[in-house]
């Protein structure tokens, strides 16, 4: 139904459709036509050949060990950004806004930038190869720039705010008199963190992991810096067929089987987390 | 948590206890003994320290200096997961994602206890508290009153020896408030079990305690059973909190055994009982209740004027002004009006004298 109200809606809805709803369905066309290798022609057509391709271990192992990377970073930012934010959230005042700033500054400077210092940080001869030398790890090993171990950093360092804050959201609304009558009925700290804390902060947990995997995922910049294009993410994989190869066709089917897997991953995780709402 | 009570000591017993925050005492040195088995209530004004001596027992926090035993055993060093004392929070604290069963079976899986008697206890403790058929509910599709009576079931399910209630009706509408304490009273009753309850309500304490202990600024200002803190309070202030009290500066014009004669000015002069250690020519204060203050009644009588009318239900409360004396009165039956000059008084024998109201050092 039109109200006046909701031509405000209008420049929202042209502006998405013109650059986001129109790319979208090209991707989705290319995805089903094939290219010509010769003369880089496309011919359209509705052929799954190029999602059949996906599965060729040429590429799915490559895909996999991205993905295996994502998950690993997630996991990463997850162990270190929790207890993060569990001390934020018991602190008060000018403190924990301190630290909520400094959580967040870091999205002030350009991310390409701070990639870059990053190389500086961990290439061959930086300040990390040589503290690593000093505790005696890695002396004259090759250094950890350009492996796989480089990008996690990577995107351990970029995506860290946003697992802390949602965390830190969760964790900060938990009633801090439920853990003390945890401790009252007979829980020590461990066991109220694992029956109190852990299950209050799941929504936190979800919303975090969902933030930092999903876009790390699709990562493109962190692995083609960090990387130096030796470790590929599927982000990569896919801007490759399309910038180096000039495959579209099988590059948009890349993407679009890409984002097909992380809606589903989304629409599981939502689910579950309305069950966990419930409780909360 | 066994109720194995081998000691014979009280159930609590606070010794020279203190609690420092920083440059304020929250606790200023208490000494209490609790009876096992007693329904003891700790009343006093915010800030008095009443929750603060809840949460020494407890485990949540730790005295300053003095010591803390339960049933004998000190609790020093001992935290609070491994105390043999439970709390019922005046926030209720009942964990939103576990449901009521699970809620009260909180403690019973940290013991370790077979489902089966976990089923078993929790069931016969629902029961207890009126509350069955509910278990699956999340505490959040509760009424307060349920929630606090799930509350109560969770800390009684693990036996503990003493059971800690701070303000736990505070958030309920009177007439919750009051068909909880009936069912508080019944509880105590059934399990036997030692009842510390903090309240700043002296109604709710007098109707359902053994004792009461009233706090002030951190120091016990009497403890005793409610009839006695009542019709013998040993100060003004504890006169003012319990009931409420027309406060009369008097001088101690004469003593005998057991009665003070007091001169009140223009008020005039009568005998009435007393605490004991007031001296000849002391300024002292006659405490006399609002309800004994009746129109044209009582061998102590005034001249006054009605200044304000208020109807409470069964009674009115009056505030007659005499002189520069405000006292107020509570009467049934015939009220005289506004601003009407009226002959009050009180017998002698009613009112109580004490020393002279002083202010409390600061804390």
């Amino acid at each position: 139904m039109i109200t006046r109200r909701s031509i405000l809606v209008v420049p929202t809805v042209v502006w998405a459709g013109i650059f986001f709803f129109i790319p979208l369905g090209l991707l989705v066309f290319y995805s089903f036509g094939q290219i010509d290798i010769f003369t880089f022609d496309v011919t359209w057509g509705w052929t799954f050949e190029n999602y059949q391709r996906i599965i060729d271990p040429l590429y799915f192992k490559p895909i996999m060990r991205g993905v295996g990377i994502s998950l690993l970073a997630t996991a990463l930012c997850l162990v270190i950004g929790f207890p993060v934010a569990l001390w934020m959230s018991r602190l008060g005042g000018l403190a924990q806004s301190l630290l909520l700033v400094a959580v967040m500054v870091p999205f002030w400077a350009s991310f390409v930038v701070r990639t870059y210092a990053l190389v500086n940080l961990l290439s061959d001869g930086g300040p990390v190869a040589d503290a690593l030398k000093v505790i005696g790890i890695g002396g004259g090993a090759p250094g950890i720039m350009y492996t796989p171990f480089a990008v996690a950093i990577g995107i351990v360092y970029s995506y860290l705010p946003l697992m802390i804050l949602p965390l830190f959201v969760a964790l900060e609304r938990i009633n801090p008199s439920l853990l003390q009558a945890s401790a009252d009925l007979g829980a020590s700290s461990f066991r109220s963190f694992r029956r109190v804390t852990l299950p209050l902060a799941a929504p936190g947990i979800v919303a975090g992991c969902v933030l930092v995997g999903i876009p790390a995922t699709g990562e493109y910049v962190i692995p083609a810096i960090l990387g130096g294009g030796k470790t590929l993410l599927v982000g990569n994989v896919i801007a490759d067929q399309f910038l180096e190869l000039g495959d579209y066709p099988f590059g948009s089917a890349l993407a679009v089987a890409l984002m097909l897997a992380l809606m589903a991953v989304l629409v599981v995780v939502r689910s579950r987390l309305r069950n966990t709402e419930d409780v909360a | 948590m066994e109720n194995d009570v081998t000691d014979h000591g009280p159930a609590v017993r606070l010794s020279g206890v203190k609690r420092q925050f920083g440059d304020a005492y929250a606790l200023r040195g208490i000494d209490l003994e609790i009876a096992d088995g007693e329904f003891f209530s700790l009343i006093g004004p915010s800030g008095c320290g009443k929750t603060t001596t809840l949460r020494l027992i407890s485990g949540l926090d730790n005295p300053t200096t003095g010591s803390v035993e339960v049933h004998g055993q000190p609790m020093m060093g001992v935290p609070a997961h491994k105390r043999p004392v439970t709390t019922v929070f005046q926030s209720y604290a009942l964990f939103p994602h576990l449901d009521v069963y699970e809620n009260v079976a909180f403690g019973l899986r940290e013991r370790k206890v077979p489902n089966e008697q976990v089923r078993e206890k929790v069931s016969t403790m629902l029961e207890l508290v009126n509350l069955t058929g509910r278990n699956t509910a999340r505490p959040r599709e509760l009424s307060g009153g349920q929630q606090q009576r799930i509350a109560l079931a969770r800390s009684l399910v693990l036996d503990p020896e003493v059971l800690l209630l701070d303000e736990p009706l505070g958030a309920l509408d009177l007439r919750l408030r009051k068909q909880l304490q009936g069912l508080l009273k019944t509880v105590q009753r059934e399990v036997g079990v030692t009842f510390i309850y903090v309240t700043h309500d002296q109604e709710e304490a007098f109707s359902m305690s053994d004792r009461v202990a009233v706090l002030r600024e951190g120091l016990i200002e009497q403890v005793g059973r409610p009839r006695e803190i009542y019709a013998e309070p040993q100060t003004a202030f504890v006169a003012d909190f319990v009931g409420g009290a027309n406060q009369i500066p008097v001088t101690i014009v004469n003593v005998t055994a057991g009665s003070y004669r007091v001169d009140a000015g223009r008020l005039g002069s009568w005998t009435s009982p007393g605490i004991s250690g007031l001296q000849l020519g002391q300024k002292a204060t006659a405490i006399i209740r609002p309800e004994t203050v009746q129109v044209g009644g009582g061998d102590v009588s005034v001249e006054g004027r009605v200044t304000d009318l208020s109807f409470v239900g069964p009674v009115m409360n009056l505030a007659v002004a005499c002189g520069e004396l405000e006292i107020r009165s509570m009467i049934s039956g015939r009220t005289p009006q506004p601003e009407e000059a009226t002959k009050f008084g009180w017998d002698a024998a009613d009112s109580w004298i004490v020393a002279a109201a002083v202010e409390a050092e600061p804390a």
